[in-house]
């Protein structure tokens, strides 16, 4: 096994896969100070099951708290932090991201996060004091009008799928989330060949690469593996009403479908999909215009699209007054047939955002790890957008004709 | 005009700040007059054609907002492009052109500014205003800053008030249009090589000296308390602190390296004991404004700890002031403060702001002299930095019925 080398708009990345199975890839960016260290495991909310037992929910976040804990009770970002680190992490459906940036002390910093993310120290009394914090987190969460009607559209969208729950989970669970759950959690998501390091910035790639090979501590192959998650037809509720105190209102309507629609090319589909979404919704866009003039969306209007070789969801909304007309007008004209200018204008605003992406080494490594966690390649995209075509991204307006949705609306408590 | 040439970006930015005394604008005017002058241009007179102009030269990033920094009102325009090695030619000539477009040549009726723009874009302020009163975290701490700084110009609302958004008119944009020309400018071009000379030909007056540090202080007899109750499931608490000791002053690297030790950096003092050791909180920390010499803490609780919480926070100041924190976490915060400025060099909007202010505080040291200062600060200047600060309101926001002491 040795490095392959890849040259991409003057961008070297170099790729190995250790004997552990973990997939390390590093981006040197001459010129930066900085360099951002990412170690992410594909073990995120919707991994609620293990072939030896199943998962608690919101047990990913919990150990994405409790990662940062020592053997002796103090904390690993301390120690990041006196390299001149500044350390986080964040769940998300699909996987658990740690990541440390800094500007000195590389190869410490990179043996301690590989540290820190291969091994586990808890006890009762820490995660009894832990779940007291992630509570005060769910509720801070309650509060937002934003995240809490988030979840729920998602919540209504699926009946058993485990995008229905919250990544953080409830009060509840975390309550009873015990010991054994968080260890079984651990050996299984967390191991090696469930993860990817990237290292992107300032460093020597053969000493790098020497520090992380001669720093792993999990050697041993997975005791178990995670369960596959299949994508589940059916929508829980169709549409829904909630309220918050002083809020304003909003409207949002969810399309998911099954990656049977990809058809063995995911990544066409992917590019295809955002393009189209920018041409009928983005800010240049004809529905833009009118949506802004009949007064039913402002500032806040947006679309987000998970596009993932399980599922495929595209949630559109915003902010508005009028939370039933909103919806009513997506739901409309969410199927349009796209100009050709439309679709070479978003385009060309992809390929724009790709290369503005590159300026950042915290943007492109952990792009470059989220797109190697799905077995794709950042600097295909180009690539692949090149040779997308108008006939094409006019097909994507069929997908929501066949979708099954979900709306949600959200108002003020009077 | 800086041009700060750094070859490592795939991207050209050219900023231009417009600069004029909080006391001397009208606030909501010079608040809205960003949008109003990328809504529409006399050649794009609506802001789809503006959006589509700006798109087809491969998606030039423009934006346009207005902040507070210390006395002055700040009007920021950026442009965004991509450098000529990743487009067919260079955007140069093309963008200075959307420049001039955007900001001397507005979409005028009659020489007036159209009412139905107006409107919409009333419309979208007032909205997004609203929404941030959904951000407990935001909202309760610019309830706790609209409290402390009663009565000093500082007041003035960065996101502007709701009657003063809607009371607006096309007079008033015009008026703040004028004025906007006549402010002086700080101008920065970052990212790779390529020839800005038109820049030159602006009709804009570069600012040379500019006072902007605010020391208005209006001292209160006792800290000022205010409760806010809402429905809301946590409870907020945001304390504002004052200091003499700001940007310029000796003493102010003593105060930042304060800051992080007590609430800003990593694992912080407040982090450790009000999150850590007790669990009662999710976040809280402290941030310090050296253009007025404040200091804001925040916190979000379950509203049964909002006396403990406040208690403790105090007795961390004033294990803050007695030096009762350990050498660790100075070298800790003198790392992360080495960190941020060395990293500043890594992304395009660090570098110009970082020019920008170092220009109107006429501050020569270079980033290098700066570290230096950092790493030698002393304990002793530290101590002293923090004895300075003085309890001035305590602000918090929750659903009724709990009580609290400030000691």
């Amino acid at each position: 096994m040795g490095y392959t080398l890849e040259q991409h708009f003057s961008e070297q990345i170099y790729t190995e896969v250790l004997e552990n199975g973990l997939k390390v890839v590093l981006i040197p960016k001459p010129g930066f100070q900085k360099t951002y260290i990412e170690y992410g495991v594909h073990f995120g909310s919707i991994h609620q099951g293990l072939d030896s037992r199943e998962l608690p929910i919101g047990v990913h976040h919990f150990l994405e708290h409790k990662m940062f804990e020592k053997k002796d009770g103090s904390d690993y970002s301390d120690d990041l932090a006196m390299l001149g680190g500044n350390a986080n992490a964040y769940t998300t459906f699909d996987k658990t991201v740690y990541y440390v940036s800094g500007s000195s002390n590389i190869e410490e910093m990179t043996k301690i996060l590989i540290e820190m993310c291969q091994t586990l120290h808890i006890n009762e009394e820490s995660v009894k004091k832990e779940s007291s914090i992630i509570s005060e987190e769910i509720k801070m969460y309650e509060d937002m009008p934003d995240a809490a009607s988030f979840y729920r559209l998602l919540h209504n969208a699926f009946i058993s799928h485990p995008l229905k729950d919250d990544i953080a989970g409830t009060v509840e669970a975390v309550t009873n989330t015990t010991v054994e759950d968080l260890k079984a959690a651990f050996e299984t998501g967390y191991h090696p060949s469930n993860a990817i390091l990237v290292l992107s910035g300032a460093f020597d790639v053969d000493s790098i690469m020497n520090t992380i090979k001669s720093s792993q501590i999990i050697l041993k192959k997975s005791p178990s593996k995670v369960k596959d998650v299949h994508y589940e037809r059916g929508i829980r509720l169709k549409e829904e009403t909630m309220t918050f105190p002083d809020t304003f209102p909003k409207g949002y309507v969810l399309y998911k479908e099954s990656p049977e629609v990809y058809q063995g090319e995911y990544e066409r589909f992917r590019l295809s999909m955002l393009i189209y979404l920018d041409a009928v919704f983005g800010s240049s866009s004809e529905h833009y215009e009118t949506l802004l003039k009949k007064e039913l969306i402002n500032d806040s209007f947006g679309h987000m699209a998970y596009i993932e070789p399980d599922y495929v969801v595209v949630i559109l909304g915003s902010d508005t007054n009028q939370p039933e007309e909103l919806i009513t007008f997506l739901k409309e004209y969410v199927d349009t047939v796209v100009s050709e200018e439309e679709f070479i204008h978003a385009k060309r605003n992809m390929y724009g955002s790709f290369v503005r992406m590159l300026n950042s080494p915290e943007a492109t490594a952990s792009e470059y790890a989220a797109f190697l966690m799905v077995g794709t390649n950042l600097f295909n995209v180009l690539e692949v957008l090149d040779a997308i075509t108008y006939e094409e991204v006019k097909e994507m307006r069929h997908f929501f004709d066949k979708a099954e949705s979900t709306s949600l609306y959200v108002k003020s408590k009077q | 005009m800086k041009f700060i040439e750094d070859s490592k970006f795939k991207t050209n930015t050219i900023s231009i700040r417009f600069l004029a005394p909080l006391t001397e604008i009208d606030n909501e005017a010079r608040i809205l007059l960003p949008n109003m002058l990328l809504a529409a241009t006399k050649q794009y007179p609506s802001k789809r054609s503006v959006k589509q102009y700006f798109e087809t030269l491969y998606n030039t990033l423009v934006s346009g907002h207005s902040s507070k920094v210390g006395k002055l009102s700040v009007i920021s325009f950026h442009f965004s492009f991509l450098n000529e090695k990743f487009v067919p030619h260079s955007l140069v000539s093309e963008v200075i052109e959307v420049l001039k477009e955007v900001l001397l040549n507005p979409y005028l009726i009659d020489g007036a500014f159209s009412n139905e723009i107006l409107e919409q874009e009333k419309r979208m302020k007032l909205e997004s205003l609203l929404s941030l009163e959904e951000d407990k975290i935001t909202y309760s701490a610019e309830l706790m800053k609209d409290a402390m700084f009663e009565g000093e110009a500082y007041q003035i609302h960065s996101y502007g008030t709701k009657e003063g958004i809607k009371a607006v008119s096309t007079k008033d944009i015009k008026a703040a249009y004028e004025a906007l020309l006549k402010n002086v400018v700080h101008i920065t071009v970052t990212g790779p090589k390529d020839d800005f000379t038109l820049l030159n030909d602006l009709p804009f007056v570069e600012v040379s000296k500019i006072d902007v540090v605010d020391t208005e202080w209006i001292p209160k007899e006792t800290p000022k308390e205010v409760h806010v109750e809402r429905e809301v499931a946590q409870a907020n608490i945001n304390i504002g602190y004052r200091t003499d000791i700001r940007q310029l002053h000796p003493l102010h690297s003593g105060m930042m390296l304060a800051n992080l030790i007590f609430g800003s950096a990593p694992n912080s003092m407040l982090f450790e004991t009000v999150r850590e050791t007790h669990g009662l909180a999710y976040f809280v920390r402290s941030s310090y404004v050296g253009m007025k010499g404040a200091i804001y803490v925040s916190a979000g609780v379950d509203p049964k700890n909002i006396d403990q919480t406040i208690s403790l926070i105090q007795a961390e100041l004033e294990k803050l002031k007695n030096g009762d924190f350990s050498d660790a976490l100075i070298k800790r915060a003198k790392e992360t403060m080495r960190h941020e400025l060395v990293t500043s060099f890594d992304r395009q909007g660090s570098i110009s702001n970082m020019e920008f202010i170092n220009d109107i505080l006429n501050r020569k040291e270079t980033t290098d002299e700066w570290i230096t200062l950092i790493m030698n600060t002393t304990k002793e200047q530290i101590m002293e930095a923090a004895q300075s600060i003085t309890l001035d309101t305590v602000h918090v926001l929750s659903k009724g019925g709990q009580t609290w002491a400030i000691r």
